[in-house]
């Protein structure tokens, strides 16, 4: 069970990145990290993600890891698509769909939840950021599975952003 | 002007959403629910138990007399008396007869075949007992009474006479069996020492033996009715502080637990499963049923 899913995530990377690629040459691609609170099971987990824009659109396959030291111990492998809605020359708020692989590792029986170590989930959210290329970014989302909340904050770097010497206060081109 | 419609009716949006969000949020993953709770099942297993049939002797040579389901038993006036005193007993008198043959209605009568944690192999329960008026009789020293008959489909050789103890309402049979039941293709038969709970059992259990520990993260069991059936000793077991007697390694058994909520609602667990080498922790967790269909899975038993 727990390949198959694996082997379905792979492939839903490699078509997105099929699908894109040729569109992509002329973006940026940003690598960062976060830090995540899920304040209904009063976890904290640790985020890695790959940004791929595509106009007001960006691919983002992610992977988040809530640690064994919380009450709840899992990660989540999946794609979030970010829709830039609103903003200004300076920062952005863009809306979250997501869909993702999750692993619960402590998981324990609990009928009442019909809850499986092995679970695909659906979040959407919403999330700021700015226009420069080391852009920190504040996001809020929701798993529709398990109806609960993270807030995450991070900060992305940009590739092949125009200024070397100020990334942090020129705004970026490609944003 | 537009522009600001637009970004203020996003703004609403978001705002909406936020609060759906923070309204339908949920701990549960954290946060254990209540377990579900249930009534006494005395009542209802009592209203469900096989009736105890009477029958008056009023005449000499009313022998056997044959009961419901096919127990037929030879009494004898000259052979009975008073718990306190020897005179004789006229007629009329009474004979009181309960029958126990299958798993469901040892189960409603909550005697499992268990002697003192010992499974027993059982052919049938027999409650016997005599009256005169309201006085309960015993037999005379070193008297008999013959059960003709006790119907078997497939009878067995070894079957001896387990005799039960009922202390504080709950019937308990003696470790150590005396007389023994002699057996037809379809029945057993014998000579009773004593009247009152009688059993047709042989000793099942093995040194290679298991228990089974049951909990439950959804259901309080303290009054869930747990039964383990063991098909191939004919064994029935009712579960008390939520651990089973001994069952031998590798035995296919049937597991069954059901309650009954304040709303007078079913529910049940029903499991099949073998037993390895380990003693098992069972996590249960009941769903609602039909009394209907919970009969059918006791009848199947």
């Amino acid at each position: 069970m727990f390949r198959i899913n694996l082997h379905f995530v792979r492939v839903l990377f490699y078509v997105i990145f099929i699908v894109i690629s040729p569109k992509i040459s002329a973006q940026q691609i940003g690598l960062g990290g976060s830090i995540l609170y899920n304040p209904q099971t009063e976890s904290f987990a640790g985020g890695l993600r790959v940004e791929i824009p595509y106009k007001r659109i960006s691919f983002i396959p992610q992977l988040t890891y809530y640690p064994s030291f919380n009450k709840i111990s899992e990660y989540y492998l999946g794609v979030a698509t970010h829709l830039d809605f609103m903003g200004t020359a300076k920062w952005k708020l863009y809306a979250i769909g997501m869909a993702s692989y999750n692993r619960w590792s402590n998981y324990s029986s609990k009928p009442q939840l019909k809850a499986k170590p092995n679970n695909w989930d659906a979040e959407f959210g919403i999330g700021w950021t700015t226009r420069r290329c080391i852009r920190p970014f504040i996001e809020y989302r929701y798993n529709i599975k398990w109806r609960e909340t993270n807030l995450g904050i991070g900060i992305i770097y940009t590739f092949r952003c125009s200024s070397r010497k100020k990334r942090g206060s020129i705004s970026c081109p490609g944003h | 002007m537009i522009t600001r419609k637009l970004n203020f009716t996003k703004l609403l949006l978001s705002i909406s959403l936020a609060v759906f969000v923070f309204v339908t949020c949920k701990k549960d993953r954290i946060v254990d629910k209540p377990l579900k709770e249930y009534k006494s099942l005395t009542e209802y297993l009592d209203s469900k138990k096989q009736k105890e049939q009477e029958f008056i002797i009023d005449t000499p040579g009313k022998c056997p007399i044959i009961g419901l389901q096919g127990t037929q038993i030879c009494p004898s006036k000259s052979t009975i008396m008073f718990t306190d005193k020897a005179d004789s007993i006229t007629y009329p008198y009474k004979i009181k007869l309960v029958e126990l043959y299958t798993p469901k209605d040892m189960i409603y009568y909550q005697l499992p075949s268990v002697g003192s944690g010992t499974i027993l192999t059982t052919a049938g329960e027999l409650r016997i007992r005599a009256y005169k008026d309201s006085s309960e009789l015993i037999l005379r020293p070193s008297k008999l009474w013959s059960i003709v008959s006790m119907p078997g489909k497939s009878t067995v050789d070894g079957m001896k006479q387990y005799y039960g103890t009922t202390t504080n309402n709950l019937t308990d049979w003696t470790t150590n069996p005396v007389g023994d039941f002699g057996k037809t293709d379809t029945s057993y038969f014998g000579l009773i020492q004593k009247l009152g709970w009688i059993a047709c059992d042989k000793d099942a259990s093995s040194a290679n033996s298991v228990t089974i520990t049951f909990a439950s993260t959804s259901d309080n069991l303290a009054n869930v009715g747990i039964f383990i059936y063991i098909p191939s000793t004919k064994t029935i077991m009712q579960i008390k502080n939520f651990v089973s007697d001994k069952i031998p390694s590798g035995d296919d058994i049937k597991i069954l637990a059901f309650g009954q909520d304040a709303s007078n609602d079913f529910y049940f667990y029903y499991k099949k499963m073998t037993l390895g080498q380990n003693n098992e922790i069972l996590d249960i967790s009941l769903t609602k049923t039909k009394e209907s269909d919970l009969t059918a899975k006791l009848d199947a038993l």
